[in-house]
């Protein structure tokens, strides 16, 4: 059942992709508590680790001693997520387009394009100790009722 | 990510375990894609049944591997696509250029025409 209250967590990782399935696993399991559906579930968690993996990837360069921040708030059928890495920060304007048919098999280049693909709204703004912060919202679509029409009665 | 491989006629299936999300996973897949041409074996399959998801750097991974095989003269082509990769490779159109399959049968088959 979905959840009204407002919820927040945090997560921290070191940049090291192989906690990229942390990512996942919190998303997943905070998400289901509001009232998304499964697709809106999947694209969130699908750009949270978009997020993540530029911050260790190209932010922190893979530095040990550096990490990736994850704050997640939730409330009704909205979750907001903040990735936040301790990178120099970069200008995300030249990364924005979608890839040209003649680069369609380039390697590289489409991260923020899946995010902005998946989410409801991207931003980008320096984070308060330097770095960048990705902010992340996805708002669910009304989630169809399979149950049939509801009973007007009910206990709480 | 781990890679077994197994032979079905003339095609290898690679099976695929994990994540694919770039860095070591790049260079393991492509030394199993480079000895596979090597050993004269053009036909790929690369089954996902056990991945559930890829970012952009593991799309990466497997655009790397497909352009190594068509270098090479050969196809590789994508079995069991989960839900969540398939809406990744629609959006980013790299969908007009994998053929994938849901069947292992249909899949092997379709190497001889």
């Amino acid at each position: 059942m979905a959840n009204e209250s407002p919820a927040e967590i945090q997560l921290r990782l070191p940049s090291q992709l192989r906690w990229l399935g942390v990512v996942d696993a919190v998303v997943q399991g905070f998400a289901a508590e509001f009232a998304l559906s499964a697709d809106d579930v999947n694209n969130l968690s699908t750009a949270a680790i978009e997020a993540a993996s530029n911050a260790m990837e190209h932010a922190n360069k893979f530095d040990e001693s550096k990490h990736v921040t994850l704050h997640l708030r939730g409330h009704g059928s909205a979750i907001d997520i903040e990735v936040e890495d301790e990178g120099p920060g970069f200008d995300p304007r030249p990364y924005e387009r979608e890839l040209s048919a003649e680069d369609l098999l380039k390697l590289r280049g489409r991260g923020i394009f899946i995010m902005r693909s998946f989410m409801d709204e991207v931003r980008f703004t320096r984070a308060p100790r330097g770095g960048m912060c990705v902010h992340l919202r996805k708002v669910g679509r009304p989630i169809a009722d399979e149950s049939g029409p509801s009973d007007a009665t009910s206990s709480n | 990510m781990t890679i077994r491989q197994r032979q079905v006629g003339d095609v290898v299936v690679l099976d695929i375990d994990g994540k694919i999300v770039g860095g070591v996973d790049h260079d393991l897949f492509q030394e199993k894609i480079r000895a596979l041409l090597t050993a004269g074996k053009h036909n790929v399959l690369v089954n996902l049944e056990n991945v559930k998801w890829v970012n952009s750097t593991g799309l990466g991974v497997l655009i790397a591997g497909f352009r190594t095989v068509q270098t090479g003269g050969g196809r590789l082509k994508l079995l069991h696509v989960s839900e969540r990769i398939h809406s990744l490779l629609t959006i980013t159109r790299l969908s007009t250029k994998f053929e994938m399959f849901e069947s292992e049968d249909e899949a092997t088959a379709s190497f001889a025409k």
